[in-house]
């Protein structure tokens, strides 16, 4: 049998001192919050470095460094240059940035947003898509906590997913998006350093020669450029990342703290930065048939290979990289998703009076609130990391032509928007029970966007722009 | 009844006892042989990658060295490969497998170091047509392009404006 490549009192130590030092760098950071705006969006004053930073480490989650070798393990190549395509989202989502800062100076959310674009109906469905995306993605984060700590020490799965989230609910309380971004320029160091570090080791130890010839022998199909599911999956995943990305606040948040001029720029490189990154990560995977590991569950197999690869040292070393790609996304997806509960629920629907004490007061709390929620659903593993985070593929890839249509496009109208997104999400749904997860993404963005289309083709009305910018302004059909 | 006759019966049914005796019992044979039990995907695999279960007779049994072993023929000696089992863990993902139908069975040490040999299961794989994994690919690619050119196109219209109003 292949043995765990830490003893479990080690992961538990460099989680705590990791831990430790995250919260009071957190802590530190956040001193210099005095407003809600502050605390929100870090003054809206991001600079390029940073702001490259963030985009790329934020990117950089559990799905590239778990779920990458998880899909290359099962797609072979096609898994992991497939995966590797979600960097058209960053790239793709540069110009929208730009777009989007002119277009809302003030602006706080994509909630905000969709309300003033499309108003109410579509606001609702909106919200409800972020949701369940943004509570897919956190289960995702939190479970991938507790698949790493079992990897690599075979400590039980609930006390490490536990752990992750505690330590990152802390410093993202203690921060806000300064933190946030912060933690990120220096997560996104050791990701880079660490990935390239693994990628070198692994050919200079088993050397690409073997690793091809065992998986000819032994495996054939991962080699394959025409296998068919892999061929299925992978305008499925380039749909998913795209949804993602243009719908969540996660980025719509970064695109506004941004300094001016710095978006288009910023989320370019971050793109280009991360491009390389699941292709690196996924093929540690292939060396896996080579090493003899084949783990219970396939979202196992990038730490455990590189672990097995490097030794004890290189399994801190894994350690690190994973906790730190969780870390980033986990608090970006936090101190988003907080947002706009904030801002768009509790600001504009329930106290549009509140003051600014008020609004981070409740802000903290939310991010705790989805913290404990997100514990809850992660208690149960239910499925895979692939596996759940293509379920949210089928209701994201629906917002993308309501998106990139409503930042340009002035003919959309509200109701049609709102019927792309629930179609496109329904018809997504019965694509992943129906068929497969690989079409839930690729099905929605086909439906959402024949809806988009027959009503521009069928409309009479042209959206003046100056309402995004009037706060309490609806869009009238 | 003769004596001969008498005799006769005694023989024959001292030899049905003896032939009954002697029988082989497939029943304990089967017991000794599967103290381990493998568990795997009941229908037809189309990704070419699935996970198997092993479970000893005795759940306070501890395994070691747990092994899947696959043929392609239910006596093990064509192309036959070995997988070991990670750490403590009694399920092992598999993956990489082409068309066609795959024998599976585990193999394991007690601490003892008794050797345990599973139960034989079949996995049958059968890949999606090709012809049905290109239509998606097409189509996902003739969408893309349209959501490419829409953001370029779009984008471009509104810098020109922003520049023709600027000047």
């Amino acid at each position: 049998m292949t043995e765990f490549a830490l003893d479990t009192s080690t992961g538990i130590l460099i989680i705590v001192l990791f831990g430790l030092f995250w919260i009071g760098f957190g802590y530190w950071l956040g001193r210099k919050n005095k407003s809600h705006e502050d605390f929100a969006l870090a003054g809206r004053n991001v600079g390029f470095a940073f702001a490259a930073a963030t985009a790329m480490a934020t990117w950089v989650t559990s799905n590239t460094t778990l779920v990458a070798p998880q899909l290359t393990f099962q797609f072979g190549v096609w898994g992991m240059i497939g995966y590797s395509f979600a960097a058209l989202g960053l790239i793709l989502f540069a110009p929208m940035a730009k777009r989007i800062k002119e277009l809302l100076p003030n602006g706080y959310t994509s909630g905000d947003f969709i309300r003033l674009r499309y108003g109410q109906f579509a606001w609702v469905v909106f919200m409800i898509i972020s949701v369940v995306y943004a509570f897919g993605w956190l289960i995702s984060l939190g479970m991938a906590g507790g698949i790493l700590l079992e990897s690599l020490t075979g400590l039980d799965y609930h006390i490490g997913m536990t752990t992750i989230l505690v330590i990152c609910v802390g410093y993202t309380l203690f921060g806000g998006m300064r933190a946030v971004i912060a933690t990120d320029f220096i997560q996104a160091l050791i990701i880079i350093a660490g990935v390239s570090f693994i990628a070198y080791w692994l050919i200079d130890n088993i050397g690409l020669s073997s690793i091809h010839e065992n998986l000819t022998a032994e495996h054939p199909k991962l080699l394959d450029v025409l296998f068919p599911a892999a061929v299925m999956f992978l305008f499925n995943n380039i749909f998913f990342g795209l949804g993602e990305i243009f719908h969540s606040n996660v980025w719509w948040s970064r695109a506004l703290s941004f300094k001016k001029g710095v978006a288009y720029k910023a989320y370019l490189t971050g793109g280009l930065m991360w491009l390389p990154i699941p292709i690196v990560t996924g093929f540690i995977a292939l060396a896996a048939p080579q090493l003899g590991i084949f783990p219970p569950s396939m979202d196992m197999i990038g730490p455990t290979v590189a672990a097995a690869v490097l030794g004890k040292a290189g399994a801190v070393i894994v350690f690190i990289v994973i906790f730190s790609a969780l870390a980033s996304s986990l608090d970006s997806l936090l101190a988003a998703t907080s947002d706009l509960v904030t801002q768009d629920i509790y600001h504009k629907k329930l106290k549009p009076k509140a003051s600014d004490k008020n609004l981070m007061r409740f802000n903290r709390s939310c991010i705790f609130a989805l913290g404990v929620i997100t514990w809850l659903f992660c208690l149960p593993k239910i499925a895979t990391l692939g596996a759940l985070l293509n379920f949210a593929g089928a209701f994201v890839a629906s917002t993308i032509w309501p998106i990139l249509l409503g930042l340009y496009h002035k003919k959309l109208t509200g109701t049609y928007a709102a019927i792309a997104m629930a179609a496109g999400t329904a018809c997504g749904m019965i694509g992943y029970f129906a068929i497969g997860f690989y079409v839930a993404a690729l099905v929605s963005c086909a439906v959402s966007g024949l809806i988009c289309a027959v009503g521009i083709m069928t409309s009479q009305y042209n959206f003046d722009w100056k309402q995004l910018q009037e706060e309490d302004a609806h869009a009238n059909e | 009844m003769t004596k001969n006759k008498k005799s006769f019966n005694y023989c024959y049914i001292l030899f049905l006892f003896c032939f009954i005796g002697f029988l082989p019992t497939p029943t304990l044979a089967n017991e000794s042989a599967h103290q381990l039990t493998i568990e795997g995907p009941t229908s037809v695999i189309k990704e070419g990658y699935f996970n198997v279960s092993v479970s000893a007779k005795s759940e306070q049994q501890k395994l070691d060295k747990l092994t899947i072993e696959v043929a392609t023929d239910a006596s093990f000696t064509e192309n036959q490969k070995q997988f070991p089992a990670l750490g403590d863990f009694s399920t092992i993902s598999l993956t990489g497998f082409s068309n066609g139908s795959y024998h599976l069975r585990a193999r394991a040490e007690t601490e003892s170091g008794e050797s345990l040999v599973s139960n034989v299961i079949q996995v049958t794989v059968k890949h999606y047509p090709l012809w049905q994994a290109l239509t998606l690919f097409f189509i996902g690619l003739i969408i893309f392009v349209a959501v490419v050119t829409t953001l370029l196109l779009l984008h471009r219209k509104w810098t020109h404006s922003r520049h023709h109003s600027h000047d």
